[in-house]
């Protein structure tokens, strides 16, 4: 809008007096506060301002309380209960998975096959280590020194050979079972405090601690480590997220150049074990994705239809933009002016440059399989997580070459509301499944890795096809705790 | 804060970001819905929906495409535009005879006026001579633009325009009268 030439004196004074730059602002010009109060509680600004606050508590309060976990969780979890008060620890620590040790053997020391057998009777089999443990001589009692944190189960060899043909069956379903095996035979039963492991030592075998395997170092002894009952997992997530897809733009040849999604995605997972293979579990994710785009696009030039304007004639043309999630249904407007003729057909290419960025909330639901190698063990995992949308904001400029000029008008489901961020909260359902990797660092502490893949029951927008960009590769590593 | 910084801010929900961009311009744009609007509340009411239009569509303005300020005079002017029609005071169905509106006045007249009398004068207007008027020699509309804006000929916007201008040479005119005649009385006071 530049002034008009002045016709006379009159409109130069009120142009040039009322177009001022900078107007001192007094009592006449100035809008009442509550103007801007009324503004403000339009946009909801406040609100969002506090929902934010909120979201980001709720996320500090969740990591909070998983570092609370970790660090005091043991206490909680009866590590400072007095290790000769067995049945009380059995109670608590052994639930429901039961420990059958059947040695029909002879004179022979369970073997590495054995051993293996006895971790997969139990419910969750934790340790890696099958070393080969020297028998005793002497009977050794569990020692009040032993680390809180070994949980081997160590089986010796048959102190005499009157126990040799002696079979062993020690089930551990509860307390008082565990009590009266404890009385009745020459069993020793030790559950150990927190880490829920059981450790059943038959009569003739002889229960060591780490410093007695050292001192004695019986040969041929199994230490098997065995989880009975650890029946929570609390897992940090750090991943990473992109969308794949192809596309073909109407209008004319199109060529795409999409830039990698940056996103990341932070999670608190909580799981609970049913058994040594089957895991359920729930969580709480913030992810945040931002896309950048350019695209080429080119039209045909077609006189019909063509409106003219104030600014010249414009003919209006619809692409679709694709972007995070769904795409952008964009009218682009090519205005030229009157001096330019083009031959029917012509190519009028259209550069678009775009950056959209999402941020969502995201409470998964799954359920895992996994398999124990060792300190290894390999998950598939497969489950439902609902998407919340919490700020959607997409920003484009488009550029064509001098003859014309481009205007943009998104006209998808979600441009007006873009710029309100948390006014849409749309939500939506995605499947996925992850195959992952994990390694035992102790019997407490894991890494795992997974890579996942995942699709959209229903875009996040609705009214959109459900073939449109809605596969997503991603991938994440975490680290995670059993209580 | 630079106002490509302000203007992103803005665009994700910074709250003290948009604050600021109503601080910078809420006296400019007051100015303008108070030179369109026939009244102060009306203007008030034009001002809020304005910046809300702002915010929302921010995203919509193009720096490479003119000025922020400019932009958000569209938005203005287009939401007093909107408001006057909902309330069903766009152009006045009276017509006024030019011939009874000429006025000789020497224009200069103006020129030892504030911007809040300017205002004043415009705000006397009828709603069809006023926004013409505005949009016109404010703004800079041609009368193409106007007609098109306004959804009445080029012709009628001249001729609003002329008339406008006729109508606030009579206004001076009685103010100078006003003037001369105050001070005529303090003389013989």
């Amino acid at each position: 809008m530049e002034p008009n030439k002045y016709n006379d004196r009159l409109e130069e004074i009120f142009s040039k007096r009322l177009n001022a730059e900078e107007f001192e602002s007094n009592a006449w010009n100035t809008p009442p506060e509550r103007n801007w109060e009324a503004i403000e509680a339009t946009l909801g600004t406040k609100r969002r301002g506090g929902k934010r606050i909120l979201i980001l508590l709720l996320l500090l309060a969740s990591f909070a309380l998983m570092i609370a976990f970790l660090l005091f969780g043991n206490e909680y979890f009866g590590k400072g209960e007095p290790k000769n008060n067995l049945s009380a620890q059995a109670s608590l620590q052994v639930t429901s998975d039961a420990l059958i040790i059947q040695e029909e053997s002879k004179n022979e020391q369970p073997t590495a096959t054995e051993s293996q057998d006895i971790i997969e009777a139990s419910s969750t089999v934790i340790t890696s280590n099958d070393n080969i443990v020297p028998p005793t001589t002497a009977k050794a009692s569990p020692k009040p020194s032993q680390s809180p944190n070994q949980r081997t189960l160590i089986l010796a060899e048959p102190e005499s050979k009157n126990t040799e043909n002696e079979a062993l069956t020690t089930s551990v379903n509860s307390s008082s079972n565990l009590q009266s095996t404890t009385e009745t035979s020459d069993v020793v039963t030790s559950m150990k405090e927190d880490f829920v492991d059981a450790e059943i030592i038959q009569s003739s075998y002889t229960l060591f601690n780490t410093e007695q395997s050292e001192a004695i170092k019986p040969p041929a002894t199994k230490k098997i480590a065995v989880q009975a009952s650890k029946k929570w997992n609390v897992e940090a997530h750090l991943g990473a997220f992109s969308s794949a897809k192809s596309y073909d733009i109407q209008d004319g040849e199109t060529h795409l150049d999409i830039l990698p999604t940056q996103s990341i995605d932070l999670g608190l997972n909580a799981e609970y074990v049913i058994n040594k293979n089957w895991i359920i579990g729930t969580g709480f994710h913030y992810l945040a994705k931002q896309f950048e785009a350019d695209y080429d696009l080119h039209f045909e030039y077609a006189a019909t239809g063509e409106v003219q304007t104030q600014d010249g004639y414009a003919k209006a043309y619809t692409s679709k933009i694709p972007s995070l999630l769904s795409d952008l249904d964009a009218e682009i407007v090519l205005l030229r002016s009157e001096a330019v003729n083009l031959d029917t057909g012509s190519d009028i290419p259209v550069e678009v440059e775009l950056s959209h960025g999402m941020q969502f909330l995201q409470i998964p639901v799954y359920v895992k399989f996994v398999q124990h190698l060792n300190a290894w063990s390999y998950y598939l995992k497969t489950g439902l997580t609902a998407n919340i949308v919490v700020q959607d904001l997409s920003t484009s400029h488009m550029r064509t070459f001098a003859s014309h000029e481009a205007i943009d008008h998104h006209s998808s489901n979600f441009t007006a509301a873009d710029t309100e961020g948390l006014e849409q909260r749309e939500v939506s359902y995605r499947l996925f499944s992850a195959v992952g990797v994990q390694y035992q660092l102790d019997s407490d502490w894991y890494l795992f890795a997974e890579p996942t893949f995942s699709a959209e029951l229903r875009p996040i927008y609705p009214n959109k096809a459900v073939e449109e960009n809605l596969l997503n590769f991603g991938g994440g590593i975490g680290v995670g705790k059993r209580f | 804060m630079r106002e490509k910084k302000l203007i992103r801010a803005c665009l994700k929900g910074n709250t003290s970001a948009q604050r600021q961009l109503y601080e910078l311009h809420r006296t400019n744009m007051f100015m303008l819905c108070l030179r369109y609007m026939p009244t102060r509340e009306d203007a008030e009411d034009v001002l809020q929906e304005g910046f809300i239009k702002v915010f929302r569509d921010l995203k919509q303005f193009d720096r490479k495409r003119g000025q922020l300020k400019t932009w958000m005079k569209r938005v203005f002017i287009n939401t007093a535009l909107e408001h006057l029609r909902s309330k069903k005071r766009f152009f006045p169905t009276e017509e006024i005879n030019p011939n009874s509106e000429l006025h000789a006045v020497n224009d200069e007249a103006f020129s030892n006026m504030a911007a809040k009398e300017l205002i004043q004068l415009i705000k006397r207007l009828p709603t069809g001579y006023r926004l013409v008027f505005n949009m016109y020699v404010i703004e800079g509309y041609s009368h193409k633009e106007i007609a098109q804006q306004l959804n009445v000929s080029v012709s009628t916007s001249k001729s609003q325009l002329f008339k406008a201008k006729a109508m606030l040479r009579k206004q001076i005119k009685n103010i100078n009268a006003t003037v001369v005649l105050n001070y005529g009385t303090q003389q013989v006071q």
